[in-house]
């Protein structure tokens, strides 16, 4: 056991913008992985949006050597990704790991998502070492926030450390505590193999790369290997860690922390939360706790012009081959023509998805209002699961509907707990309990519908609590829903891509609020447009806007030439992402707007 | 290399000269124009000549049967001045024998001895930036002249011998009613001008009536009143014998300012002095804004050239389409689509038709032009030619 016991497996908790990957940054700075002088900062997040984003999408695996009292050890700090959507990949990080760093922000204090990862982390029995983070800025009470934590969590003060992400103040303190407090990974390394995915990447070059937690027994390029949850074979042709840059190993064993190559083409074949096994020898079970993916949100995905059909595709493909959790498949709508219905893990994934679908693969899109997947019993005793709410069933053919309902927290200031009520509340939302954390702070469980939360609720909640509130959410099952769908015509036809189902005792006021909105962003047309709110058929909100009449350039001479070339093409972008649906053109904000209109 | 489009042969070129200094800037105008010390502008007159001397085999074999002098406000010069610009450029470049030779006016800077000392001097039309004959309006509008000065004006310019003259109005300035624009319109056209230019006030971004506007200082007319007075002025301009020909001007038949027709059938033209625009074939440039910069650019003999394009077949075509469209008579199809690739013509065709269907767009004996409708919609008509063009 001598191997093993000079490893160290590790993740780090953290809220987004806890200065999570600047922390590591400084960890590997330390170990030698990272040249301080090459001015390399966040190592971890590799993807563009991540940094814009400021949130870390991908789990990735770090090998750092630290020496300690004249003895060397291997670190494996993994990293787990920080948003609510990813909490399942977020499990399997931790599943990977026997120690977990929680950092807490000295200016924020203990967030919900926080909360939830840590509980996790602890019913996974990994060892907590909590970090108060960004002491470096010193108008802040690092002292307070250490006795937030220890309330909330359990601790006692003397194991908390302190530490800068910034100034590397508290990192060599950390290491040790790494060193001393997590224990060295268990692991038989003749049984036969079992090894977690607890993340897969796609590289034009190498095909999937595979990144793994040896359970049990060990691998070695040149075995053939089993994916248990999938039944895909590969051959093993690389195996190593990451320090950052790709070091092969030629061998991973029960304990260690890698990558593995295989020829593997599609992300699907390697999933996350799978194990992998020996072909020849393969284990008699898998590791427990594997999950397919579930979307939970769904939206459709348009070219803004019918000759980018082709090239969507094309891309979501490729998008696909790195992403598990992303689904399509073509569906096609009387307004908006060819697209893809999409699911999603939760708005996060969707926006991102929709980003990197713009920008890396130069598709304008047009999106239409998220949906959550509705479950219909039909009279005639069929159930029919429906994502898309132009494809609800006539109402006189529904016994019943049920939506998915999730589990909220909330963690807020004392002060705001009223208002994030009334939000809640106004969503629908059941209220289930109330906890008094350190200080003026309270923890709030609600029970909501999704579909409630999708669209502005975070935001709301941001809002209400001068950006306070923080919030956390597990998918609870489904239940009962008195829903129906509101059809919007424009110009006498109905316009299946802006219907949405809402709540009965809304649905007229969010009728007339939806037609409002759409009056505010359809721009003004050659001709009227007559914009309607149709429920069950029957007409109940209605406007007009007015035809345009006048907009002509007064002066035009030689020198004004150019510039008003360029102001019509500018114009011209922006209308690039408008929609022609009829004769109407309908901009982008129109089909979220029959969400957005609360 | 990109297709050339070249106007249609035999047709000459025009001339611009930009003078950018006023007495005082307008809190509407976003023009480059500014007030400027009297070294500044001496220093400037010095650069214009520079700029025009080695222009002059560039254009070799080109006629020009236009001068415009425009600005800010060319008479913040004297007439002396003024006359010795334009006989350098008579010395420079081929200007045809009963060429049109405009200079723009504040009325505040004119006098008859001056005039009459251009008139005769080669300067055959005259433009005054009268704007408005209601004192109110001027105050508004932060113009240094009253109404009798804009009247004076006219009236001096008459005596000192202009048989052509064009009075600038603004239109669509707060309290403009219907009833009290026919009015301003009527003492407009009592006074027998043979053009008149005029414009809807616009709120451009940058100038101090835009913020006021924003504060909400002022209202400005809703579309139904602006919309009514332009139907006011067409109705009393051409009951008086002025046509409408472009969106913004009106003229007795035969005065239609030849200048600007030129850059409306996409001519070549020559711009000189700070900002001015110039085009050639399909090239397009332009001088250095800022007169500061102008100036140092030609005292230090670099070009004052700061930007330039050449335009591909398609946009050229485009561009011919919206300028085209301004004109009432509209353009001859043959000219407009005159060199253009027979795929990009086959487009702008189906994009006319569709915007005739919509009511916006006539064609007649090889003939293409804007409808009443079309004139006030016209960049709509351009944003849907644009998106069939490119």
């Amino acid at each position: 056991m001598a191997r093993q016991d000079s490893v160290r497996n590790f993740c780090i908790v953290a809220h987004i913008d806890h200065g999570k990957s600047t922390l590591a940054d400084r960890l590997l700075e330390r170990c030698g992985a990272v040249d301080p002088s090459s001015g390399a900062e966040l190592v971890l997040d590799d993807m563009e949006l991540e940094r814009e984003k400021g949130i870390t999408i991908k789990a990735s695996a770090v090998r750092l050597d630290y020496e300690l009292d004249g003895r060397t050890y291997e670190l494996n700090l993994i990293d787990t990704p920080g948003h609510v959507d990813f909490s399942y990949e977020v499990s399997r990080a931790l599943k990977a790991a026997e120690g977990a760093v929680l950092l807490v922000d000295v200016s924020q204090g203990v967030e919900a998502q926080t909360v939830a990862n840590v509980y996790l982390a602890v019913e996974q029995g990994l060892t907590i070492i909590p970090v108060v983070n960004k002491i470096d800025l010193s108008q802040f009470d690092a002292e307070a926030v250490a006795e937030e934590v220890c309330d909330v969590f359990g601790f006692r003060r003397e194991e908390i450390l302190f530490a800068s992400g910034k100034t590397g103040q508290g990192v060599e303190e950390l290491l040790r505590a790494i060193v001393e407090r997590v224990p060295p990974p268990p692991g038989d390394e003749e049984a036969p193999l079992r090894a977690l995915i607890f993340d897969a990447k796609f590289d034009q070059h190498r095909g999937v790369v595979v990144y793994v937690r040896v359970m049990e027994g060990s691998i070695e390029p040149g075995d053939r290997v089993l994916m248990m949850a999938t039944g895909k074979e590969f051959v093993a042709q690389e195996v190593g860690v990451l320090t950052p840059a790709p070091r092969p190993t030629g061998r991973l064993a029960a304990g260690d922390v890698g990558y593995l190559i295989a020829g593997i083409k599609n992300v699907r074949d390697s999933r996350v939360g799978d194990t992998v096994t020996s072909a020849a020898r393969p284990a008699a079970e898998p590791l427990p706790g594997y999950r397919e993916p579930t979307p939970m949100v769904f939206c459709g995905l348009y070219p803004t012009t019918n000759d980018q059909h082709q090239a969507l595709a094309d891309a979501l493909e490729k998008l696909s081959l790195n992403d598990a959790a992303l689904r399509y498949e073509r569906e096609s709508s009387a307004a908006l023509g060819f697209g893809f219905r999409c699911g999603f893990l939760g708005l996060l994934h969707m926006e991102i998805v929709q980003e990197r679908l713009e920008r890396e693969y130069g598709l304008e899109l047009i999106a239409t209002a998220p949906s959550v997947v509705y479950r219909i019993m039909l009279k005639d005793g069929e159930v029919v699961e429906v994502d898309n709410p132009a494809r609800f069933p006539d109402p006189t053919r529904i016994a019943s509907i049920e939506e998915p309902v999730v589990r909220a927290t909330i963690i807020v200031p004392q002060s705001y707990v009223g208002p994030c009520m009334e939000i809640s509340a106004a969503r629908r939302g059941e209220f289930l309990g109330m906890d008094y954390l350190h200080g003026d702070r309270v923890t709030l469980q609600y029970r909501l519908p999704l579909a409630e939360i999708i669209v502005d609720y975070f935001d709301q909640l941001k809002t209400v609590s001068r950006g306070y509130a923080t919030l956390d959410y597990e998918l609870a099952g489904y239940q009962q829903a008195d829903v129906v769908k509101i059809d919007i015509l424009v110009n006498g036809e109905p316009v299946d891509a802006l219907a949405v189902v809402v709540h009965r005792s809304a649905a007229y006021q969010r009728a007339r609020a939806i037609i409002d909105k759409l009056r505010e962003v359809i721009p003004r047309q050659l001709f009227r447009v007559r914009l309607q709110a149709a429920i069950h058929g029957r007409i109940v909100a209605a406007r007009d806007i007015p035809e345009l009449r006048k907009d002509v350039l007064e002066k035009c001479y030689g020198g004004d030439i150019t510039r008003k070339r360029k102001l019509l093409e500018k114009q011209r972008e922006g209308k690039k992402r408008m929609r022609q649906v009829g004769r109407v053109e309908i901009p982008q904000e129109a089909f979220l707007a029959v969400l957005r209109s609360t | 290399m990109p297709q050339d489009i070249t106007p249609s042969e035999g047709r000459s070129a025009g001339l611009y000269v930009h003078f950018p200094f006023c007495l005082r800037k307008c809190p509407y105008c976003d023009f480059n124009s500014k007030v400027a010390g009297p070294r500044e502008r001496d220093e400037y007159i010095e650069a214009l000549r520079r700029e025009v001397a080695p222009a002059g085999p560039d254009w070799d074999g080109v006629i020009f049967s236009t001068v415009y002098f425009g600005g800010g406000t060319p008479t913040l010069y004297s007439p002396r001045i003024l006359v010795d610009l334009l006989d350098l450029l008579r010395r420079t470049f081929t200007i045809a024998p009963g060429a049109e030779v405009t200079i723009e006016a504040n009325p505040k800077t004119v006098d008859i001895p001056g005039l009459r000392y251009l008139s005769l001097n080669g300067f055959n039309r005259i433009s005054l930036g009268i704007q408005s004959l209601d004192d109110d309006d001027l105050r508004f509008l932060g113009r240094i002249h009253s109404s009798a000065d804009g009247l004076a004006a006219f009236h001096s310019a008459r005596a000192a011998g202009f048989r052509n003259i064009n009075i600038d109005l603004l239109r669509g300035l707060p309290g403009h009613t219907p009833e009290k624009w026919r009015d301003l319109l009527q003492r407009t056209v009592a006074l027998i001008p043979e053009h008149v230019s005029c414009y809807a006030l616009t709120l451009e971004p940058g100038t101090r009536l835009f913020e006021l506007h924003q504060r909400g200082d002022f209202k400005m007319p809703d579309e139904q009143t602006s919309l009514e007075l332009l139907e006011v002025t067409d109705e009393v301009l051409s009951s008086a014998g002025l046509q409408r020909y472009e969106v913004s001007n009106w003229a007795q038949p035969g005065r239609e300012c030849r200048h600007n027709m030129n850059y409306w059938l996409d001519g070549d033209y020559l711009g000189l002095g700070a900002g001015a625009w110039s085009h050639r074939k399909g090239h397009r440039w332009g001088n250095v804004a800022e007169p500061p910069a102008y100036i140092a650019r030609l005292f230090s003999r670099s070009s004052p050239v700061e930007e330039a394009e050449h335009l591909p077949a398609e946009k050229k075509l485009f561009e011919r389409a919206m300028i085209g469209l301004r004109l009432v008579q509209g353009v001859r199809w043959a000219d407009l689509v005159a060199g253009a690739p027979e795929e990009a013509v086959a487009r702008l065709r189906r994009a006319l038709h569709a915007l005739a269907q919509d009511g916006l767009v006539w064609f007649n004996n090889g003939q293409v032009g804007p409808t009443p409708r079309g004139l006030v919609l016209l960049n709509q008509a351009a944003l849907r030619l644009m998106e069939e063009l490119s």
